[in-house]
């Protein structure tokens, strides 16, 4: 009589672990590896997304990226070929170049932002220079050319 | 003796400071300032002009499509080609209904233009009778920030008579 409750509680016990574990089960079974391939595409995919707005700030940013515009549509046309593999390859090589040309881009801009702020202070500048050394330039020059000319009474 | 006479030059240091601030102005200019896509449709050896009049049912013709970038970033470009007729042309905010018979993606820098063969079915679809179709070829960009095509309100399109293919 135990022996049927024992038995009993066994069988309860293996149905609601089948219960439980079915969506995963059937979820294993029926995509059976698609799981895998599906999200490497989807990384992929990713990945280049990734790349491209990079691409995009950089450039917007007046950063030469004409190195890899024709990568990355390599990248995309493999993509569309369903060739990822090579287009991984691509984005591997791609991607840590544009990281650190982003991570720099700071300091670039920086850079450009002074060179910018320098030209137009000495483009301002130009008049007051003027107004204060053309005079004597003109009287420098003038007496130059008039150093032969003697004085009559 | 006055060698610099005042009045002569108060007017030259006025066109100094005028060149001074037009030169501040012309440096500080947006690159850009009016960023455009543009599409065109050129004949078989990719110039203006001399397009079909005429083509025969199912069969192929070549053109030349032109893709300029004018945009402040690069960006991927897609030509959808579709056939339509009068009542499913595209306008500047709507594609056409139309399916997509190919397309093509151009990934262009900015400032950068291609222009490149392409070779396109023809056929007349439907319960069309007049045989007027109109090769349309429409301009998407990728948007980086969602990562979906968008629509730039840019196309072109040719209308084809189209006549059966002989026996």
């Amino acid at each position: 009589m135990a022996e049927k409750k024992y038995i009993g509680v066994i069988y309860v016990f293996i149905i609601l672990s089948l219960v439980y574990l079915s969506p995963t089960i059937c979820t294993g079974f029926w995509n059976n590896g698609l799981v895998g391939y599906n999200s490497y595409n989807e990384t992929v995919w990713q990945k280049w997304l990734y790349a491209y707005r990079l691409v995009t700030e950089l450039s917007r940013n007046n950063i030469n990226v004409s190195k890899y515009v024709p990568l990355l549509e390599t990248a995309y046309i493999e993509i569309g070929r369903g060739d990822y593999d090579d287009a991984n390859r691509i984005l591997d090589e791609v991607i840590p170049e544009l990281d650190s040309i982003h991570d720099s881009m700071g300091s670039i801009l920086f850079i450009r932002n002074i060179r910018r702020i320098v030209v137009v202070v000495s483009l301002a500048l130009v008049p007051v220079l003027f107004y204060f050394f053309f005079p004597r330039l003109y009287l420098y020059v003038w007496y130059y050319l008039h150093r032969r000319w003697l004085l009559k009474r | 003796m006055n060698l610099l006479d005042e009045e002569v030059f108060a007017v030259i240091l006025a066109i100094v400071v005028v060149g001074s601030v037009f030169a501040i102005a012309m440096y500080l200019r947006p690159e850009n300032p009016e960023p455009f896509t543009a599409i065109g449709l050129l004949n078989e050896e990719c110039k203006i002009g001399d397009y079909p009049v005429e083509v025969f049912n199912d069969t192929s013709i070549s053109l030349c499509i032109f893709v300029d970038n004018h945009l402040d970033e690069a960006r991927l470009f897609e030509i959808r080609y579709k056939i339509a007729d009068n009542t499913t042309i595209p306008t500047n905010t709507t594609p056409s209904p139309r399916p997509v018979v190919i397309r093509w993606d151009v990934f262009l820098d900015k400032y950068q233009n291609r222009t490149f063969r392409i070779n396109i079915p023809v056929y007349m679809y439907g319960n069309q009778t007049n045989g007027r179709v109109a090769l349309v070829f429409e301009l998407w960009v990728l948007d980086p920030g969602t990562g979906e095509w968008q629509y730039t309100g840019r196309w072109v399109h040719l209308y084809v008579q189209i006549v059966p293919a002989p026996l």
